[in-house]
C-alpha cells in the first residue's frame, strides 16, 4: 500500500520546550491510525503540523507523496479534511450556512452534497433549522465539525478526539462513521485519542506518543498479540514440553528457558492430558491476560 | 484560486448581525450630524454666509468630513469591522481555509478586499446620506457649483478612498497578527490616536513657531512630516482649496507606502505565524 503520509525527524519547540520531538511515523491508503498518548504528549502538535497551521523547526512530512516544503503541499492538502482539537464552525451561523460558506472556499456548487454530508453525521434533522451553531450541544458542534471535514471528499480525514463531548450513542454513531467511511469510500483515518478501548474498536494500526516522542508503532494485529491471553508452562523437560504443545495446538508460541509461552485462547484440557500422557513433569501453569490500558502503560512507563 | 475565498469571507460578512448595525449606525450618525449643526447655527445665530466663529458649515464640508477617522462613526466603523473579521480568528474558522490548501498570502489579501469593501461601502453610504441630509439645511457650498467643482469633488472622493484602504490595510494587518480581537481593537484605536494627536501638536507647533518667527528649517520639517501623517492628511481633503501637483503627492505617496507597508507586514506575520 501506499504511503498517504510519511513523517522524517519532525520537531516543533515552543521557546524551550520540545513539543514534538523528531517523530517518524507512516501511513498507509486504507488505514484507521489511532494516535494514543497522554494529554500534552503532543498529539495535537503533530496534527497541526501536518495541517499546515504550525511549523515545524525541523524534520518533513510527504503527504501523498508532496513534500511539505514543496510548491505543491496546497493541491495535497486539498485532499484532507481534518477537525483539530475543537471544530472550526461559525457559531453565528445554522449548519446549513457552515457548510454552504465552506462549499465557497471549496468551490463546490453543488446543494445536494450539503445536505448529503449533514446525513452522514446525523444532523440531518437540523439541515433546514435557521439555529446557530452557538445553540448547539458540544456533541452536534463536532458532528458539523466532521461533516465540513467531509464536504471535500477527503481521501484522508484527520479527528482530533473525536469523541470529546459525545454521549455513548454519539460516540457510537461515530464510531459506525468512521467504519462505513473506510469500507466504503476507502477514507483513510488519523485518529488522535487517549480513549484506548474507543480507538481499539476501529483502529488498525497505532502509533503511541509520550513526551513528544512515537515510542511505538504497531499494527493491530500485533497488538492482539501482545494483548492476547497467554499461558506459560514450565517444566523440569522444556525441550519435551515444547515439542508435545508444538503437536497439540496450533497456536502461536514462544519459547522459554524453562518452557512455553502459548499465545491466545486454547483448551488447556486437551493439552494438559497429552502433556501428561508424555510423562513430562509440569512445574507451574501461569495464564495472563494483558489490557490495550496495561499494554500502552508498560509502552510509556519505559519513557523518561 | 482566490475566488472562493472572498466568496466565503463575503457570505460570513453578510450573514453577521454587526452589519446590520454598521448599517444602523452609519444612517443615524448620518441623520444626526447635520441637524444637530443645522440646531447650533440656527442658535448661535449664522450670517448670510452660514458662517459662525469664521468656520463655513457647507453640505461640502459635511459630507467630506463624515470620513473623518477620528470623530463619531469613523471611529466606531472600524471597531466594529474588526470584530467581524477577527471571528475567523476566534471561531477558528481560518484553520478551515488553511486545511483546504489555500495559501496563507491568498487567505490574507482575501481578508483585505473584504475589509476594503466592507469599509469603503459602509463610509460611502454614510457619507452621501450625510450629504443628502445636510443639503436640507446648507448650500453646497459658499460659491456657485460650477464644472471644475465637479472634478474637485471627484478627486476629492478618490482620495477618501485611498484613505479608507489605508485603514482597511492596518486592520487587516491588526487581525491577521495579533491573537485576540481585543489587542487587535485597542492597537487600532491607539495607533490612530496617536497619529491624530501627533498631527494635532505638529500643527499647534507649526502655528506657534510661524507666529513667533522660528526657524525655518525646522519649521518645514514638522510641515513634511505633518504632510506624510496619513490620517492627518484626511483633515486637508474637500476643505476647497484646488490641489497643487505637491499636495496630489503628499496625499497619495504616503497612503500607498502605508497601504502597502500594512500588507506587507501582515503578509509576512500572517505567513509565519502559528494558528491555534
Amino acid at each position: 500500500m501506499p504511503d498517504v503520509l510519511s513523517i522524517h525527524g519532525l520537531t516543533k519547540k515552543y521557546k524551550k520546550n520540545v513539543a514534538v520531538n523528531g517523530i517518524n511515523m507512516n501511513i498507509e491508503r486504507g488505514d484507521i491510525y489511532g494516535f494514543v498518548g497522554e494529554n500534552g504528549s503532543g498529539k495535537t502538535t503533530v496534527i497541526r503540523l501536518i495541517t499546515g497551521l504550525i511549523f515545524p523547526d525541523s524534520g518533513s512530512f510527504e503527504l501523498f507523496g508532496a513534500d511539505n516544503r514543496s510548491g505543491n503541499i496546497g493541491k495535497a492538502r486539498s485532499r484532507i479534511g481534518a477537525v483539530v482539537e475543537t471544530p472550526s464552525i461559525y457559531m453565528n451561523m445554522s449548519a446549513f450556512d457552515n457548510l454552504k460558506t465552506q462549499s465557497a472556499i471549496l468551490g463546490i456548487n453543488d446543494e445536494s452534497k450539503i445536505l448529503s454530508v449533514l446525513s452522514d453525521v446525523g444532523l440531518e434533522d437540523v439541515s433546514g433549522e435557521k439555529k446557530h451553531a452557538s445553540n448547539f450541544s458540544l456533541g452536534m458542534r463536532q458532528r458539523l465539525g466532521i461533516a465540513m471535514a467531509l464536504l471535500g471528499d477527503p481521501e484522508l480525514l484527520i479527528l482530533d478526539e473525536p469523541m470529546n463531548g459525545l454521549d455513548p450513542a454519539g460516540i457510537v454513531s461515530i464510531r459506525e462513521l468512521i467504519l462505513k467511511l473506510n469500507r466504503e469510500r476507502g477514507i483513510t483515518f488519523l485518529i488522535s485519542s487517549h480513549i484506548l478501548s474507543e480507538l481499539s474498536l476501529v483502529a488498525t494500526k497505532y502509533g503511541i506518543i509520550s513526551k513528544g516522542k512515537l515510542i511505538k508503532e504497531i499494527t493491530a494485529e500485533q497488538l492482539h498479540n501482545e494483548c492476547a491471553r497467554t499461558t506459560l508452562i514450565s517444566s523440569d523437560d522444556p525441550q519435551k514440553l515444547a515439542e508435545t504443545v508444538k503437536h497439540s495446538i496450533p497456536n502461536q508460541l514462544e519459547y522459554t528457558s524453562d518452557g512455553v509461552k502459548i499465545i491466545g485462547e486454547t483448551d488447556l484440557n486437551d493439552l494438559l492430558s497429552a502433556i501428561i500422557s508424555e510423562n513430562i513433569r509440569i512445574l507451574s501453569i501461569n495464564c495472563n491476560e494483558t489490557s490495550f490500558e496495561d499494554y500502552y502503560l508498560s509502552v510509556i512507563g519505559g519513557v523518561k | 484560486m482566490m475566488r472562493g475565498l472572498l466568496k466565503a469571507d463575503f457570505r460570513r460578512v453578510m450573514k453577521d448581525k454587526l452589519l446590520i448595525v454598521m448599517g444602523i449606525l452609519a444612517v443615524v450618525f448620518a441623520l444626526i450630524t447635520p441637524l444637530l449643526y443645522a440646531l447650533i447655527i440656527s442658535g448661535m445665530g449664522a450670517d448670510e454666509d452660514l458662517e459662525v466663529f469664521g468656520v463655513a458649515f457647507t453640505a461640502k464640508s459635511m459630507f467630506f468630513n463624515s470620513f473623518s477617522l477620528g470623530n463619531n462613526f469613523g471611529l466606531i466603523l472600524p471597531v466594529l469591522l474588526a470584530i467581524v473579521l477577527c471571528k475567523d480568528f476566534s471561531f477558528g474558522t481560518v484553520r478551515n481555509k488553511i486545511i483546504a490548501g489555500k495559501s496563507r498570502s491568498e487567505i490574507f489579501m482575501s481578508l483585505f478586499i473584504t475589509c476594503s469593501v466592507v469599509i469603503v461601502a459602509v463610509m460611502v453610504m454614510h457619507a452621501f446620506i450625510t450629504l443628502g441630509i445636510s443639503l436640507c439645511f446648507f448650500d453646497y457650498q459658499l460659491t456657485p457649483f460650477t464644472a471644475s467643482d465637479f472634478w474637485y469633488f471627484l478627486e476629492s472622493f478618490v482620495l477618501e478612498i485611498l484613505m479608507l484602504l489605508f485603514v482597511s490595510a492596518m486592520l487587516s494587518w491588526l487581525c491577521a497578527s495579533r491573537k485576540n480581537v481585543g489587542l487587535a481593537i485597542v492597537l487600532y484605536v491607539a495607533i490612530t490616536f496617536a497619529l491624530i494627536m501627533i498631527g494635532s501638536i505638529i500643527q499647534v507647533a507649526i502655528t506657534l513657531m510661524e507666529a513667533l518667527e522660528g526657524d525655518e528649517s525646522i519649521i518645514s520639517v514638522l510641515h513634511f512630516i505633518s504632510r506624510i501623517n496619513v490620517l492627518n492628511s484626511t483633515a486637508y481633503i474637500g476643505t476647497g482649496i484646488k490641489y497643487s501637483l505637491e499636495d496630489r503627492l503628499y496625499l497619495v505617496i504616503p497612503a500607498v507606502v502605508g497601504i502597502s507597508g500594512f500588507l506587507g507586514l501582515g503578509l509576512l506575520k500572517f505567513k509565519k505565524k502559528d494558528l491555534k
